[in-house]
């Protein structure tokens, strides 16, 4: 109902909705760093590879997030671009370790990073050196120099290890996520 | 006709943007400063809470316009890992601003290092360097004789460009307009960088 929408939004009962897309290839760990950013409550205990896509929900101390979180497997990823055009910022996640398919993924990013919908916007975007628990991960600076992410001067950008199992370095990466919509909103 | 009116639109539209880069190292305070100059110089901005910012890891932006000129700030990490990247941005900068912790004595010697570095790059040749001493607010601090005594030997270094060192406090504030104003002054006059021109929408 917009007008009780309206009235709780003048309360400040209601949190501002922000749209998030989450990208990577597949087997990075998108749907589990989701999951661990929602309520305990409201996790899932097993996570298997999402098919198209699934909406998420979940609330920072400020806003209020719904995630896209996409498909990563190759035959899904031309659904991403639908939704660039709703996208209010991303979440690219990489998988650490997987040093063979990390070309792939900068394939991804600069298809992502060129495509019209998103080119000329400046939507920050947040990047997870994911799986940092294992032993072959290489360095979240050294996942910024193999995907060149120094090629983006017109986005801000922050990268972040992590490790989505356990949950570190998650919602460092979330606040820093928060504080950019914030500002960029203003 | 129409190129004639199009052409004055232009003229009276257009902006020279220019960017400029924000280096030093690692907690010398890039980011708060960059955050301050937003509030200063961007009315509708409110901006962070400057009491918030945490290290930067990749890049954080902010575009500001100064009269005609947009300046459009690339404010990059400062650990030592990080420097690397920081060359990737020297062929399109139109200034640096080099920022350094006047509290930290201790490690004023790396942050002469980095600075040597960020001077004698090619890339950088003739670009317009402000030097920003900030903590200046911090009682114990260093002050500019300090400073530049123990950056005297870079002096030859810095070759023919525009240079200034400044004291500032980015928490503050103070000494942020006077050093966003030479910037503003030097790379407009500085004709081996052409600014990027874009048209207002």
């Amino acid at each position: 109902m917009g007008l009780f929408d309206k009235l709780a939004g003048w309360l400040g009962l209601k949190k501002k909705e922000v749209h998030v897309l989450c990208l990577g290839l597949d087997n990075s760990g998108k749907t589990t760093i989701i999951n661990k950013l929602k309520p305990s409550n409201a996790q899932t205990q097993d996570i298997v590879p999402t098919i198209g896509f699934s909406i998420e929900k979940f609330k920072t101390s400020s806003l209020s997030f719904t995630v896209f979180d996409m498909s990563g497997q190759g035959r899904y990823r031309n659904l991403w671009e639908h939704y660039y055009k709703e996208g209010q910022a991303i979440i690219f996640v990489i998988d650490s370790s997987d040093k063979l398919r990390m070309v792939v993924a900068k394939e991804e990013l600069d298809t992502l990073l060129t495509h019209p919908d998103i080119k000329h916007r400046r939507i920050p975007i947040l990047f997870f050196a994911n799986k940092m628990d294992l032993r072959d991960a290489v360095s979240s600076v050294k996942v910024s120099q193999l995907l060149s992410l120094e090629n983006i001067k017109d986005k801000p950008w922050h990268i972040c290890a992590s490790d989505a199992l356990k949950g570190e370095g998650l919602q460092e990466g979330v606040d820093w996520l928060q504080d950019q919509i914030q500002a960029m909103k203003t | 006709m129409y190129t004639l009116l199009s052409g004055l639109y232009k003229y009276m539209f257009r902006r020279d943007e220019y960017c400029i880069l924000i280096l030093g190292l690692d907690n010398a305070g890039k980011t708060t400063f960059l955050e301050q100059t937003k509030t200063r110089f961007n009315r509708t901005y409110k901006g962070m809470s400057l009491s918030k910012i945490t290290t930067t890891v990749g890049l954080n932006i902010g575009t500001i316009d100064v009269g005609k000129a947009r300046l459009m700030f690339w404010d990059l990490g400062g650990q030592d890992e990080l420097q690397s990247l920081w060359d990737k941005y020297y062929a399109e900068s139109h200034g640096v601003i080099y920022v350094i912790d006047s509290t930290d004595e201790e490690r004023l010697s790396d942050s002469k290092r980095a600075f040597e570095k960020v001077v004698t790059s090619e890339a950088l040749e003739g670009v317009p360097i402000l030097v920003l001493a900030n903590k200046q607010d911090v009682e114990t601090c260093l002050s500019i004789p300090d400073i530049k005594t123990a950056f005297s030997d870079c002096i030859n270094k810095i070759g023919r460009r525009d240079c200034l060192t400044q004291a500032c406090s980015a928490l503050t504030g103070n000494g942020v307009n006077e050093g966003i104003e030479w910037m503003v002054k030097c790379v407009v006059r500085n004709i081996h960088r052409p600014p990027r021109q874009k048209d207002i929408t």
